[in-house]
């Protein structure tokens, strides 16, 4: 199927082609939903280095499993269900096989060049610092907003609570976060006096 | 130090002024405020800069098509592209080749094609000869209808025998082209 048309096509168009073997509408749907599934690996397991191929290892699942989606539930919160399950499966199995999360292969370095890969790299510390202070309810809630792009509505659909829910638990999370920057920004004057008085 | 009631109250704003989801009135309270006290406009610093760091992170994200193309490598759906590719140039040239088969052969029998190059002829002519078993057959054929039905045929058993193999090659590449549409 041309381009084009792939673009403006709905989520159950682009599923109902790839069940017939069309892998373009297939590489659409993981165009879209990749937001979705990085924010449901990264609420389990963390800044974890093989983010990337547990992302892919999700979408290869969805395709398998694709038959199985009979479009009752959006395709977004069947997504988000499916890259939730491989997630703790990912970190159960980790667990077991005591994989340090540093020694994982990493895919994403292999797709980016170095000065990318590193600016990537320290964005996501900074992230990181700020969402290990919020538990993962609430972590799980940012990422969807800020990572996936998703609006107050969309977040409420696919973790089925209500929106107001949705918008107390942004503005508890931004509350804590706010903190978190103002903890570190003044541990960094003390430390530039301290510096300055030697 | 301690902060006023109004500071109090305008942190509580804040959250909500940055998302730009309060009245006017409230929002116009908490941009008097902030330009008038350095610990509320410290605050709003802050959450502004929260919002930059929060904003960035789809920065942290690969690019979708590279996840989407790395994806389709490992599932395989890239090469079944190649594979459709080069089974469509099989079937377009399976076409191109039934209509030159026809043509050639109709050359070779008749002479009314006065532009075509002698090699080209003698192509035909080989062509002629290889096909005469097939017009002999097809001749047979034509003679045993017309014992059947006790009416003579009149048509050129040269013709239904290109006819024949120009209608085999247009099944074969309607073949190519169903195996095509079941790959997509």
């Amino acid at each position: 199927m041309e381009e084009h048309l792939l673009r403006g096509a709905t989520d159950h168009d682009l599923v109902e082609k790839a069940k017939s073997g069309d892998g373009k509408a297939f590489g659409k749907i993981v165009e879209r939903h990749t937001g979705i599934v990085y924010a449901a690996a990264r609420s389990v397991l963390g800044n974890s280095s093989d983010i990337d191929d547990t992302v892919q290892e999700v979408f290869i699942r969805i395709y398998l499993g694709l038959h199985s989606f009979t479009g009752r539930s959006a395709l977004s919160t069947w997504i988000w269900s499916v890259a939730r399950n491989h997630a703790i499966n990912t970190l159960a199995k980790r667990r077991e096989d005591h994989i340090p999360l540093e020694s994982a292969p990493e895919i994403a370095s292999r797709m980016r060049g170095p000065d990318e890969e590193l600016a990537r790299r320290t964005a996501a510390e900074d992230i990181e610092h700020l969402l290990s202070g919020l538990d993962e309810e609430y972590r799980q809630v940012v990422e969807l907003r800020y990572l996936a792009g998703k609006k107050y509505r969309e977040i409420a659909q696919l973790l089925e609570m209500p929106e107001g829910t949705v918008k107390t638990m942004i503005h508890r999370a931004r509350i804590k976060m706010k903190k978190m920057i103002e903890e570190r920004d003044s541990t960094k004057g003390n430390g530039n006096e301290a510096i300055n008085g030697l | 130090m301690k902060r006023s009631t109004d500071c109090e109250r305008i942190e509580k704003l804040l959250p909500l002024f940055i998302e730009d989801d309060l009245p006017d009135a409230d929002s116009a309270a908490v941009s008097a405020h902030i330009s008038g006290c350095a610990e509320c406009r410290r605050s709003f610093e802050s959450y502004i800069k929260l919002e930059e760091t929060l904003g960035s992170m789809p920065e942290i994200l690969p690019d979708p098509r590279v996840v989407s193309s790395a994806v389709s490598i490992r599932l395989g759906l890239e090469r079944k592209t190649g594979i459709a590719l080069i089974l469509r140039r099989i079937s377009l040239v399976s076409i191109f080749g039934a209509v030159s088969a026809a043509v050639i052969i109709l050359a070779g029998r008749f002479d009314y094609v006065p532009t075509l190059t002698s090699w080209l002829k003698s192509f035909a002519d080989s062509a002629s000869s290889a096909m005469d078993r097939w017009a002999t057959a097809s001749g047979q054929f034509l003679s045993g209808l017309s014992g059947l039905f006790e009416t003579p045929l009149s048509v050129d058993p040269w013709i239904l025998a290109a006819g024949l193999i120009g209608f085999g090659l247009l099944i074969f590449s309607a073949g190519i082209a169903a195996a095509l549409r079941s790959m997509r």
